[in-house]
This record gives C-alpha cells, sequence and structure tokens, in this order.
C-alpha cells in the first residue's frame, strides 16, 4: 500500500523528467547545452534560484486552493479565473481606496478573497439546485472572468503610461517584502507554507477537517450521520475559490507590484496538478509547487540561454496531468472476488 | 406435460472468500421440462447463490451440473444462455431509460446491413406474444409497472431461446393482481414445455402453483418432493426456522415516544408507503415485517430524515419533527442503522475510531472551538468498543480489517452506546453467527428499560427473535399488528402474510 | 443583415455541432471525454500544416482526424488501464495540446504568432446557379465548402449511428453498466469505438476551423471545444438535442463576430459573449429541466 503511494508519483515526475529531456535533445540544435541550462539553471545563482522559490508561491497558493475542493470531494476547474481575477479587483479597490499602506495591503488581500470565493460559489450553487455538474461551468465562469479581467486592465484602469496592459503600481509601501534581492522571492512564501501548515492542522486536528474527509470519501455515510453536505461542499468550494485569488493578490503584491494582463499564465490550472501530485496532501504542496516551479524555471532559463522554446513546459506539465492520478502499480484482481453482501 | 431431466445439480458447493462463509455445503436439485419447481429456504439458506452458480454468474467449488445429461461448465452467462438457462435477477437486468423493443433485444440485435432489423425483432417479439400479451414496444421501461418489466425480462429470455427459466423472488415487488398475471404467465411457460424454477418467501404460493418444493437450509438440500405429496406443516418444519430462545424481559410499557400518522410516500409513480400509522412506547420492541420489500424499510428511513414523505406527521415525545435535519432528530434522541451496512452505515476508506465517533464528534467535550480532542475521543471510544466487545487491534486502523460481525458490532456500539430513546434498525442480525445475534438480542432487551425500538426486516426469524409485536407490511400497507400473544414461532409471521385480514 | 446574420450562425455552429456529436458519443457511454479543446487544437494545425505541405485538403483532413483519434484514444487508454482519473486526464491532454502546437509551430514554422500558409490548397466550394433571383435565400444557400457539407452529412450520420446496434449498445452501457456486462456486451470495445468516434469528430471540427482560412493561431479553438462540452452534455443523448444546442451556441458566436466587426465593443468583452450566453443555456435548460421533475413527481 505505502509502496504504491510514494512510488506513483516519483513514477510521474520521473517520465516527466525523461519527456523533456527527450524532447529538448531531439528539437535543440545545442542538446547537451539545453539540457544543462533546463536542469541545471535553477540552482546555477541565487537570483535563478530565488526566481525558482518565487515561481512556485502562487502554485502553493492555488495547489492548497484545488486541495481544498478535492478535501471536500469537489472538482474546482475555475482556479485560473479566481486567481487571476481575485487579484484584479483586489488591486483595484486597493487603488482607488485611499488608506494606510497596511489597511489597504489587507484590504486588497480581503476583496481579492471575496471576489475568489464568489466565483467559486457559483458553479456550486448551478450544481446543487440545478444539478449541472460544477466541473464545466466553474471552468467556463472561471474563463470569462479572464476575458472580463482583461477587459479591465485594457480599458478602464490601464496605465496610460504603461506599455503593456496593467494598472497603475501599487504603493511601494502596500507591497510584500523580498526576501532574496535581486530575486523575486518576497515574503509571501512565507504565507504560502503557513497556509498549507494550517489546512493540514485543520485537516488533522479540527472538525471542519473530520467533516470534509467524510464528506469526501462516502457522502451518503456523512448524510445518514446528520452532517449537513451540501454546507460542507459550499464551504470548501468558497475557501478554494478565495485562496486561488489569495494566491493571486499575493502575486501581485510581491512580484509585481500591479495588475498585469496574463500575469496568471496557467498557474490556476497548474494548482490542480500540484494537488493531485502529492495525493492532495497540503503538508507536502511546497514540494510539488517547487517541482512545477522548476520545470518552470529550468524551461524559462533554457529559452534565454540557447532559445529553446519555453512552451515546452506546457507540454510537460500537461503530461504530469495525464499520469498523476495514475496508478501505476495496480492490482487487476480485487473486483473479481466474490462477495456474499 | 412433465417432460424429461433437463437440468441436474449433484453435491454442489460453494464458499465465499475473504469472508469464508459456506453459503452452500452440497445441493442436489433436478428441473424438468414442463414443470415449476421452487426453491425455499429462510434467509441466508444458499438460495440465491445456487440459481447465481446454474446461470453461470458465479462457479461452485465443487460437484457437478448436468444439462441433458452431459456435464457442463458455466465459466459466463454466455455458456449458460447458449444451454437456454436464464436467470431473472430480483432487480431486473433491464436498461430503464430505453425502449421495451431496444431492453429486448440489446446485446443481439438482428441486423440488415449496419443497422437494426426492426421488421425481424418485431416478427420474432410476435411469434412470441401470441401467448404473451405484450405491452407496446416503444415505451421506455422506466414507465412500465414492475409486473411488465418482469414479463419483458421473461420474453427476452425466451427470445434468447430459454428453454429453464430461473427466477429469484419473482413476486417480490408484484401487487397481488400482478402475482396472479405471472403464474399465469408460468402456467403457459410450463405448457410449452419450460422447466422454471423460482425462489420465493411465500410458501403457500409455493405450493400452490409448484409442481415441486425444494428446501435449501444453511447450504444443504433438506427437501425435495412432488407438492402434491406435501402440506404447509411438513414445509416449515423443513426450512427450520429457529425460534432463538433470546431472553425476553418484561418491562413496564412507559409513555408513547413516537406517533405516526397517516405517512405516505412516493417515488416516481410508485407508492410505497400508503398512508400508514404506527405508535410506539418506551419498553417496546416493535417489527416491522414484510416478505421483501414492502415499504418498512423506508419507512425507517422516513423516521430518521433520509425521505420526505408526500404527507404525513410524525411525532417524537409529543413533538412534531417531521420537518426536522436528520441532525436535530439524532440529537433528540434517535438512533439509525441503515440497511445497507458497506455503503451507508459505514465508511470503508476511513478508520474505526473516524466510523465510530460520527455521532458524537461534534459535542463538548469532544469538540471545543471546533478543535477535536482525540486522546478524549479515543478514550471514549475504546470503552464504547469494549463495552460492545468489539475486537480490535488498534483502533486507528482502516475499519475494513474488521470482520463482518465485528463491524455489525460496531455499528451497533454506536448508536445503542448513549442510550438511544429509539432506535431504528434496519435487519440488525443479517448475516452474522449466532453468537453476535444473541448478543444484539441482548442488547436490544436492555434498551427497552429508558427506550424502544423499530426493527425492519424481511426476515421472519429475526423479527420473532427480537420484536415484542409485529407489524405486517405488504405492498407499502400496514396489513395487521401481532401482539406477543400470537407469536408462537416464526412461521407465524410467513403463513400469515398471505392471508387476508 | 439579418440573413447574413443567419449564414455565418449556420458557418459558426457546424464546428461546434461536430465536436459536440463526437464528445456525446463519450457521454453515452459514461465517459465524458473533456479534452475536446485540445484535441481540436491539435487538429487545426495539423490540418493546415499537412494540406499546405502536400497541397492537399483531403490528405490534411485525414491528418488531422488520424491525429486527433490518436489523442481521443490516449485519454480512454490513460483512463482505462492506468486507473487515472479521466477529468484529470482530459484537462492533462488539454494543457500539452496547447503546449505542443506552439511549439511545434515555433520549430517547423519558426513562429509562434499567427502563421499564414501561402499555398494553400483551395477547398471546394458550392455553388449553385439556381435561384439567382432571390438574394437572401442565395446568401443563406450557397457557398458552403466542402468540409461543411462534410459535417452536414456528420450530423446525419451520427444520427444514423444511434439507430445501429452499435449505438444502442453505446446508450445502454452509459445508463446501466452493470445490465450491459450481464447480457454479455462487450463494454471495452464499445467505449473503444466512442473514443475513436469522438477523435474523428473532433478532427473533422478543427479542420472547419483553420483550413478553409489558411490559417493557423494558438488560439484559435477559442474556447470552442468547451462550447461543444456543454452542448454534448445539454444534449444528451439525442443527436438532435445536441444539433439544437449548438445552434444557439453557434449563434451566439456568430453574434460575437459580427459585434466585433461592427461595433467598437473591446475585444475582450466580445469573446465572453459566446461563454455568457453559453451560461445563459445552461441555466435556462436547467430550470426548465428542474421545473418540469418539480411538476411530476
Amino acid at each position: 500500500m505505502m509502496h504504491r503511494k510514494v512510488l506513483s508519483p516519483i513514477l510521474t515526475v520521473a517520465i516527466a523528467f525523461l519527456l523533456s529531456a527527450v524532447i529538448l535533445g531531439i528539437t535543440s540544435r545545442q542538446p547537451r547545452e539545453t539540457l544543462r541550462w533546463f536542469f541545471l539553471g535553477p540552482f546555477s545563482n541565487f537570483y535563478f534560484f530565488g526566481n525558482m522559490l518565487a515561481a512556485s508561491i502562487p502554485l502553493m497558493f492555488t495547489g492548497l486552493a484545488a486541495c481544498l475542493a478535492f478535501s471536500a470531494g469537489m472538482f474546482n476547474l475555475g482556479l485560473e479565473g479566481q486567481h487571476y481575477f481575485g487579484a484584479i479587483i483586489g488591486t483595484i479597490v486597493a487603488l482607488s481606496v485611499p488608506t494606510s499602506s497596511v489597511s489597504s495591503m489587507f484590504l486588497a488581500l480581503a476583496v481579492s478573497f471575496l471576489v475568489g470565493a464568489l466565483l467559486a460559489l457559483v458553479p456550486m450553487l448551478l450544481r446543487l439546485t440545478l444539478g449541472f455538474s460544477e466541473l464545466i461551468s466553474s471552468f467556463m465562469i472561471g474563463q470569462v472572468f479572464i476575458y472580463v479581467g482583461d477587459f479591465l486592465l485594457n480599458g478602464l484602469f490601464r496605465d496610460p503610461e504603461a506599455a503593456l496592459a496593467a494598472t497603475r503600481h501599487l504603493d511601494e509601501t502596500v507591497v510584500l517584502a523580498k526576501i532574496l534581492p535581486p530575486s523575486n522571492l518576497h515574503a509571501g512564501y512565507v504565507v504560502a507554507i503557513a497556509l498549507c501548515l494550517m489546512f493540514t492542522v485543520v485537516r488533522k486536528w479540527f472538525v471542519m477537517g473530520y467533516e470534509f474527509k467524510m464528506v469526501r470519501e462516502n457522502p451518503r455515510f456523512a448524510k445518514i450521520h446528520g452532517m449537513d453536505v451540501e454546507r460542507i461542499w459550499l464551504l470548501a468550494m468558497i475557501l478554494s475559490g478565495g485562496v486561488a485569488a489569495l494566491g493571486g493578490m499575493v502575486e501581485v503584491l510581491g512580484v509585481y507590484g500591479r495588475a498585469v494582463k496574463g500575469f496568471s499564465h496557467g498557474n490556476g490550472f497548474n494548482g490542480i496538478a500540484v494537488s493531485l501530485l502529492v495525493r492532495n496532501n497540503p503538508a507536502l504542496i511546497f514540494l510539488s509547487a517547487l517541482f512545477f516551479a522548476y520545470l518552470e524555471s529550468g524551461a524559462e532559463i533554457a529559452s534565454l540561454m540557447v532559445q529553446t522554446p519555453a512552451e515546452i513546459v506546457r507540454l510537460v506539465q500537461g503530461i504530469v496531468f495525464c499520469l498523476v492520478t495514475a496508478e501505476f502499480l495496480f492490482s487487476r484482481g480485487e473486483r473479481d472476488a466474490d462477495s456474499v453482501t | 406435460m412433465r417432460g424429461k431431466t433437463i437440468v441436474q445439480l449433484l453435491n454442489v458447493q460453494k464458499t465465499f472468500y475473504p469472508s469464508g462463509v459456506k453459503a452452500l455445503k452440497g445441493v442436489n436439485l433436478f428441473l424438468e421440462a414442463g414443470s415449476v419447481h421452487a426453491l425455499l429456504g429462510a434467509n441466508g439458506a444458499g438460495k440465491t447463490t445456487l440459481v447465481r452458480i446454474l446461470a453461470g454468474e458465479i462457479q461452485p467449488d465443487a460437484g457437478e451440473i448436468f444439462v441433458d445429461g452431459r456435464a457442463v461448465n458455466f465459466r459466463t452467462p454466455k455458456d449458460a444462455m447458449r444451454h437456454g438457462i436464464v436467470l431473472v435477477h430480483q432487480n431486473l437486468s433491464l436498461v430503464e431509460e430505453l425502449t421495451v423493443f431496444e431492453n429486448l433485444f440489446l446485446g443481439r440485435e438482428p441486423r440488415r446491413l449496419f443497422f437494426l432489423d426492426r421488421k425481424k425483432a418485431e416478427q420474432r417479439v410476435k411469434d412470441l406474444s401470441e401467448r404473451l400479451f405484450l405491452v407496446a414496444l416503444d415505451r421506455r421501461v422506466v414507465d412500465l409497472s414492475m409486473a411488465e418489466k418482469q414479463k419483458i425480462e421473461i420474453v427476452r429470455a425466451l427470445l434468447f431461446g430459454a428453454r429453464v427459466l430461473l427466477l429469484d423472488e419473482p413476486t417480490a415487488y408484484l401487487s397481488e393482481s400482478e402475482e396472479e398475471r405471472l403464474f399465469e404467465l408460468l402456467a403457459s411457460l410450463k405448457r410449452n414445455g419450460c422447466a422454471i424454477l423460482f425462489i420465493t418467501h411465500d410458501l403457500n404460493q409455493a405450493l400452490k402453483i409448484a409442481d415441486r418444493v425444494t428446501v435449501l437450509r444453511e447450504g444443504e438440500t433438506v427437501l425435495s418432493e412432488e407438492t402434491s405429496h406435501l402440506n404447509v406443516r411438513q414445509v416449515i418444519e423443513a426450512m427450520g426456522f429457529r425460534s432463538s430462545e433470546s431472553p425476553r424481559v418484561d418491562v413496564e410499557i412507559g409513555e408513547e415516544l413516537l406517533k405516526v400518522s397517516d405517512i405516505t410516500l412516493r417515488s416516481g409513480k410508485r407508492l410505497v408507503l400508503d398512508r400508514v400509522s404506527l405508535s410506539v412506547r418506551q419498553g417496546e420492541n416493535v417489527g416491522l415485517f414484510g416478505l421483501g420489500n414492502d415499504g418498512q424499510f423506508d419507512l425507517l428511513e422516513v423516521l430518521i430524515g433520509l425521505k420526505k414523505p408526500v404527507s404525513g406527521r410524525i411525532f417524537f415525545q409529543a413533538r412534531d419533527i417531521t420537518r426536522l435535519s436528520i441532525r436535530e432528530r439524532r440529537r433528540l434522541g434517535i438512533a439509525y442503522v441503515p440497511k445497507d451496512r458497506l455503503r451507508e452505515a459505514l465508511n470503508l476508506e476511513g478508520s474505526i475510531l473516524e466510523n465510530a465517533m460520527v455521532n458524537v464528534y461534534r459535542e463538548i467535550p469532544f469538540a471545543k472551538f471546533g478543535l477535536l480532542n482525540w486522546a478524549l475521543l479515543q478514550d471514549y471510544i475504546h470503552g464504547m468498543l469494549k463495552e460492545f466487545q468489539v475486537e480490535t487491534n488498534s483502533i486507528m486502523q482502516p475499519v475494513k480489517t474488521l470482520s463482518g460481525g465485528n463491524l455489525q458490532r460496531l455499528i451497533l456500539a454506536r448508536e445503542l452506546f448513549r442510550g438511544p430513546k429509539l432506535f431504528l434498525a434496519c435487519r440488525p442480525t443479517s448475516g452474522l453467527d449466532a453468537q453476535v445475534q444473541h448478543y444484539i438480542a441482548e442488547r436490544l432487551q436492555q434498551l427497552k428499560s429508558w427506550g424502544c425500538a423499530l426493527i425492519a426486516t424481511n426476515d421472519a426469524e429475526e423479527a420473532f427473535g427480537l420484536c415484542d409485536k409485529v407489524l405486517i407490511f405488504s405492498k407499502g400497507r400496514l396489513k395487521r399488528t401481532l401482539y406477543k400473544e400470537q407469536l408462537t414461532e416464526p412461521s407465524v409471521l410467513v403463513s400469515l402474510v398471505g392471508e387476508q385480514t | 443583415m439579418l440573413t447574413q446574420l443567419l449564414r455565418s450562425s449556420i458557418s459558426s455552429t457546424l464546428p461546434i455541432v461536430v465536436a459536440a456529436l463526437g464528445a456525446s458519443f463519450t457521454q453515452r457511454v459514461g465517459k465524458l471525454n473533456i479534452a475536446i479543446e485540445g484535441t481540436m487544437l491539435v487538429s487545426c494545425f495539423v490540418s493546415v500544416y499537412v494540406a499546405a505541405g502536400s497541397n492537399s485538403w483531403l490528405l490534411g483532413v485525414t491528418a488531422a482526424m488520424t491525429s486527433s483519434c490518436l489523442l481521443s484514444l490516449f485519454v480512454w487508454l490513460i483512463h482505462r488501464y492506468l486507473g487515472a482519473n479521466i477529468f484529470v486526464t482530459g484537462l492533462g491532454v488539454n494543457l500539452v495540446a496547447s503546449g505542443l502546437v506552439v511549439f511545434l509551430s515555433s520549430t517547423l514554422l519558426g513562429s509562434k504568432g499567427t502563421i499564414f500558409f501561402e499555398e494553400m490548397p483551395s477547398i471546394p466550394v458550392l455553388r449553385l446557379e439556381v435561384l439567382e433571383h432571390s438574394e437572401p435565400l442565395r446568401t443563406l444557400l450557397f457557398d458552403y465548402n466542402v468540409l461543411e457539407l462534410i459535417a452536414m452529412l456528420v450530423v446525419f450520420v451520427s444520427w444514423l449511428i444511434t439507430k445501429t446496434p452499435l449505438g444502442l449498445r453505446m446508450k445502454a452501457i452509459g445508463k446501466n453498466e452493470t445490465v450491459a456486462r450481464q447480457l454479455g456486451l462487450n463494454v471495452d470495445w464499445t467505449r473503444i469505438w466512442s473514443f475513436i468516434f469522438c477523435g474523428l469528430f473532433c478532427g473533422l471540427a478543427g479542420s472547419m476551423l483553420s483550413l478553409p482560412l489558411g490559417l493557423f493561431v494558438a488560439g484559435m479553438t477559442n474556447n470552442r471545444g468547451w462550447l461543444a462540452l456543454v452542448a454534448a452534455v445539454l444534449g444528451g443523448d439525442n443527436p438532435l438535442g445536441v444539433l439544437g444546442v449548438s445552434m444557439v451556441l453557434g449563434f451566439s458566436v456568430a453574434l460575437s463576430n459580427r459585434l466585433q466587426l461592427f461595433t467598437t465593443l473591446p475585444a475582450e468583452i466580445v469573446l465572453s459573449i459566446p461563454l455568457i450566453l453559453t451560461l445563459g443555456v445552461v441555466l435556462i435548460y436547467s430550470i426548465l429541466k428542474t421545473g418540469e421533475r418539480g411538476r411530476s413527481p
């Protein structure tokens, strides 16, 4: 049993690495250089290393968000939209409300959380009242709000002086402290780890964690024994959406200092794989987020140094996705066993 | 006309793993063309196992099956079908969303090029339906009555070329008039040379329509005889209902705890419960008995709050609880053991502890400010499991590791430990060995000194062994009440159901 | 104006309905394939690339259908034989596809942006010279290219398939797998067939997006795969239902294209219109359905 739990993710990661190496090796004109930058680049200096850690921050948030939904047996496909749109609204509110630096930071975080929660709440309500799959509706609602976010950044709230579609910069005092300058690593890392640990504790020690587990494993059992299954599902989705949006806001506060069009570039989606890779264990999310960030930084550095297409990382991430729930060491016999009841 | 023997079983044995239950210990049976054969036996006697083996769904461990005098070995249902043996399940094997026509030919569609050859198919049905008046072919199965569905299954079996029909409790969901029609159908099939084997609980019925009766008891053939040589007494004796000598405690009957008035429940178009009213007082253990699924289990689901009745009221200790949630009802002191132990009563993915704590986890002192006190919970659960003699190595282990008897003790421990005022249980002793059954009976007797129990079952022995008073259900209606004086032996229940009141 | 809008709705409906019918095959056997978007995107690329290279649109379409068939079977095999969650695998394929096309276009063609293929084989277009006097009728009825005609045929064919034993078996397996097994149906093979159909259809749908334009952009499916999924889910087992929902969605896509051309609405809003309208359709449909259930308990 234990072997299977540990071996499957390791095998997934190994296959992902192997495939990326093969693809890079075949397509690159200088395969050796490319592979070196891809695999070792993130460790070659503090700048790259810090950036890799920084890149894992939003993934930790979205990974935790996915994990929250999975913990109650729900599927939140709208993470990308919640992550992106929540952060944009948070930024806009922080820019337009004149308050002190600290309180405007908290305001931004609170607003983004609420927005993300709302975006996740709607598909869940659709499912509970009308029975439409939360899978498709959460994706579509998320997608709509990515467009709406783009629209806001391109139109009403665009900084006229900026070359790209982005809001004005937030005040210097509002942004999160850097940890390893000149890299992007910022205090959000600590926040992300803290949230993951918090959820680990909640899962293990709190009534809520127990109820989530029972509802996930057997909703019928939970209902018969008096749990309000629908309320728990709603709660899980609200938290999931909220945390995803929080991640976007932290990214804005920590790295960009303003909301930039397209800043989320797939972090929301990858959150799902980040969580699944460690079998939805919040205490280990930092590891799988780091793995994804490593792939991403490796590809980025390789494309910077030897001009390989950075999209290779999408490919590899996609492959991880495909394999992440697969059971490599499965036993076929279980199904055939006769049973009396 | 009675014909030659088509199927013969010799000393068939079957043991299930991993539970190790010996379902069949050596069964002999033969089926003749043009005869109706009834298979009787108490719950767990191995009837269903036997027909499943005959239909090729499971394989016997030992013994031989002969068809037309030649030994056969069925590996799949298809093998059995090839020899003309078809099983009609109790839960019918029809795809509800498809039409009658589609269901009849699914899997062996007559074709013309790539398409369904509707004409040819209809011709085939017509050949049969001269004997069997059929419903419209284009209606969807979901809209049909249970009896019509059953007929479709039988017609399909005949289309497949069946000459041996196995029917697993065919009358379980039928109304009385529908039963009559089914028997007419069986009679006409018999005239055409089919061999029919049907399982039933109702021995009056068996004696009425079968040519031959075989009785199984604990996996063995104990009686196999022409009906003409038999009477009800002999069959009941052969079935061997044990009047388990559970200690009956007489307690003072107290206040009225539960009052149910005019509960009506529908499932789709089917009337599951038809204006059921009853009242239970403290000190009473009341059985809800029906031969099959006659609404007794649904009534318990209504009482705990899982199903919403169309009309009617439920009063608990004179308080109207019809609109309360499951949690609120449980908090008032109502406990419930669902029918499906593995899927509803337990979370098989969870640990023993997680399963055992589900009724108490959110109460002080186990939870404070949303924080679980695991140490306290563990102590409490340890005490509870010890009191109810659940044998475990560690309560942190997956609940799956427990044996069937221990699982049932765990479920009962969870529901009974805190002394519920009203205990609702579906089949609390089914599939358990005598020792555990006795133990549960004892617990239920203790319960009477402060509360009451409602036990829904389709097992006469169980109802007899556990209850002081039995309400007999038939097709969703409360037919009659048997008081303690009338409960002389389990067979009373079985023999009474068919009689008109 | 109105007839033109109708005409372009028909054109936007066709790829959606073809993809939706493909998805509905997998939905019918109870294993909805959500990799439609990615599968279509890959076919977009393959069809133009092969067509430009071989100077034959037919080869392009064939190659697109083959590649999307492989992707579709990949989803099924990973799910069936490695026990992976089919939704997560589907998402993975969408992701792989979005990376793959950019990767391929940059390595094979040296560009990540919009790629125009100059030497494209022309696709035959149906031009009938009757009814010339009626302008609206002509706009409505003529100038369908051969892919669109094939697509119409495909709608008809998939309706026919539901009438075959195979179609019946698919439906039976999706509704009640246990019973289907009891009756001795080969569940695995039937499902493989449904995934093959899904792949073939998505391949055609993808080619319809890129071949007539003779160009490729990484975002050119533009969520139409997801719209197709909604059509498949709402349309249910009935291909005509799928067609109906697709027509509404196709209309909304056409409308958003019109708005983009003739108004100054920002592009982002225009892009989200089909999605918003789709959600509206979902809402109305679900409300109607639950309403029905409420009336007849």
